[in-house]
């Protein structure tokens, strides 16, 4: 417990007097009970560092069935769901050799569905900078079409004990790429980070031939807390390593169907549907629903491909500034022409739409 | 939500500067956040564990404050709100909402006396002190969660009178009457 000086300067601000001896005594076992709490090896700088590249800009996102398994196989809060993935992994990766990284990349692009459809059309990439006199790798696997651009990258160094954090794409002239999820782990002790990142795409206009891209990373060095050790080491920031490379671009096809559709008096309208081998993106405006109010409610966004009887729900729904939602589907439907069927579900109101997707 | 922002320095004005330019750095570059991190890091710990009494959510709903933090800091100005309090109402809004979602009450199952105990004292004083704060925890389980936040946000986190207004959009009087008010009720049903 506080000496009684150190426990009046703290809170001095709180008690009129000091005379109240059982008030006193409160106060210091309110402050003995809160400030007892450590807090737990697992919280450390890094661990933050690294999270953030995942979950920059995430909008709200449905969890794929993959990581609902894995969840239910212990309780967590729904925004660790993604970040149970690189946990998971990591317990493959851990016993394993250094070479099997880049073969790995393919089961963390496989995380969207779509991926492994178009695999030819990725592009490799390997590169090495030096940064503070420490060789750093990435080797790559790269697309890019109207909906997402595609990543499998590993970033290592020959020095184990260099780590990497604020991973950040943008474009060669600096426009950040908003994120939409990223899957992946960080191997201690070896100086890897594996990681496969599915990007927004939708703001890129026109048709380009390339997409000039940057791949810039925080490289720090030493720096480790222990379970023995609640304070630990910060690590030493060696600076920023930039790798840059472009990929081809595939346009895909963009329809604005404008279909209006009345529900209980409410009218929704499909906008715009780009259909890539990424994925297919289908932007709503009208359904009247914020993202708060999905979350309670429920929202569902069900798609019906022309000849099919399943049914597929959207991985992602953003809500942009303008009131729309943009679903998000990881599936490669480009080779699927014909009369999709998109029915979406709000709180009291159902809207199904259908329109023609050419050739 | 609009608050009427009138600042009072805390006890150390240098702090405040050094911390301003803290946050300027880290604003220019994510991975400069680290200093800031380390200074609070224990505080929001800490306020959460108060909150939901279990460690591992509580280092769950910690690392969430700090990705929004480092996501959000572009939107933080050093003129405006002091940045504990924007980085404590961050935290505030989390177990706002964790709270609306789970409404579960608070058991303490984990919390160690081992720390906070002084070998120096006689085994009799230690035993009553112990028994003292397991009845101080009982009470604090069915305490009212508004009343919970306040004592949280001041003792577990550490926050002044006036950031505590900031954190929740009140005044700093209000803050300390309801405060001063908890305090008499915990007193009263203390054994």
């Amino acid at each position: 417990m506080k000496e009684k000086q150190t426990l009046q300067e703290t809170y001095n601000d709180l008690l009129n007097t000091w005379e109240d001896s059982e008030l006193v005594q409160l106060v210091e076992e309110l402050d003995t009970i809160c400030t007892a709490p450590q807090p737990p090896a697992s919280l450390h700088w890094a661990a933050i560092n690294n999270q953030s590249v995942n979950w920059t800009s995430a909008p709200h996102r449905h969890v794929p069935v993959l990581l609902w398994a894995i969840s239910s196989l212990r309780r967590q809060p729904m925004w660790r769901k993604a970040i149970l993935v690189p946990s998971v992994l990591f317990l493959i990766l851990a016993t394993s050799a250094f070479a099997i990284f880049f073969p790995f990349l393919s089961n963390l692009l496989n995380f969207e569905p779509s991926t492994h459809k178009h695999r030819n059309d990725f592009t490799l990439i390997n590169q090495s900078e030096t940064i503070a006199g420490t060789t750093i790798t990435l080797k790559a696997e790269a697309y890019a079409d109207a909906n997402q651009i595609v990543i499998g990258y590993t970033i290592s160094s020959t020095k184990t004990d260099v780590r990497f954090g604020l991973i950040s794409f943008t474009t060669r002239q600096g426009i950040a790429l908003n994120q939409g999820v990223s899957v992946g782990t960080i191997i201690p002790n070896v100086g890897a980070f594996t990681f496969a990142s599915f990007l927004d795409a939708s703001s890129i206009t026109g048709s380009p031939r390339m997409i000039a891209l940057r791949l810039s990373a925080v490289t720090m060095q030493g720096g480790e807390r222990t379970t023995t050790s609640r304070r630990g080491t910060s690590p030493k920031t060696l600076g920023t390593v930039v790798f840059n490379f472009s990929v081809p671009f595939h346009p895909g096809k963009v329809l604005t169907p404008n279909l209006h559709v009345m529900s209980s008096g409410k009218l929704a309208t499909v906008e715009k549907v780009i259909v890539s081998p990424s994925a297919t993106r289908m932007t709503i405006q009208g359904l009247g629903i914020s993202q708060s109010s999905s979350l309670e409610g429920g929202l569902i966004a069900q798609v019906q491909l022309p000849g099919g009887t399943g049914k597929y729900d959207y991985m992602m729904a953003e809500f942009l500034p303008d009131g729309s939602v943009s679903f998000l589907y990881p599936y490669d439907w480009s080779k699927n022409p014909g009369i999709w069927t998109l029915t979406v579900q709000t709180k009291g109101h159902t809207w199904t739409f259908q329109f023609t997707v050419p050739a | 939500m609009k608050y009427a922002y009138t600042l009072v320095t805390r006890d150390e004005p240098d702090v405040s500067e050094e911390e301003a330019k803290l946050v300027e750095a880290a604003r220019a570059n994510p991975a400069m956040f680290e200093p800031l991190y380390q200074r609070y890091v224990a505080r929001i710990y800490r306020y959460f564990f108060f909150r939901v009494g279990r460690e591992e959510d509580a280092a769950d709903l910690t690392q969430q404050v700090f990705l929004k933090a480092l996501n959000g800091l572009s939107g933080y100005r050093v003129q405006g709100v002091p940045f504990a309090a924007w980085l404590f109402r961050i935290a505030h809004h989390v177990a706002s909402d964790t709270y609306r979602r789970r409404k579960e009450s608070v058991s303490w199952d984990f919390v160690s006396d081992d720390d906070q105990l002084n070998s120096e004292v006689n085994p009799e004083t230690i035993f009553l002190n112990q028994e003292r704060l397991a009845d101080l925890r009982q009470i604090l389980t069915k305490l009212d969660p508004s009343k919970r936040e306040l004592l949280a946000l001041r003792f577990s986190a550490g926050l002044s009178l006036t950031e505590i207004a900031l954190v929740i959009g009140k005044s700093h009087s209000a803050v300390k009457k309801q405060l001063t008010r908890t305090l008499q009720k915990l007193k009263e049903q203390m054994p």
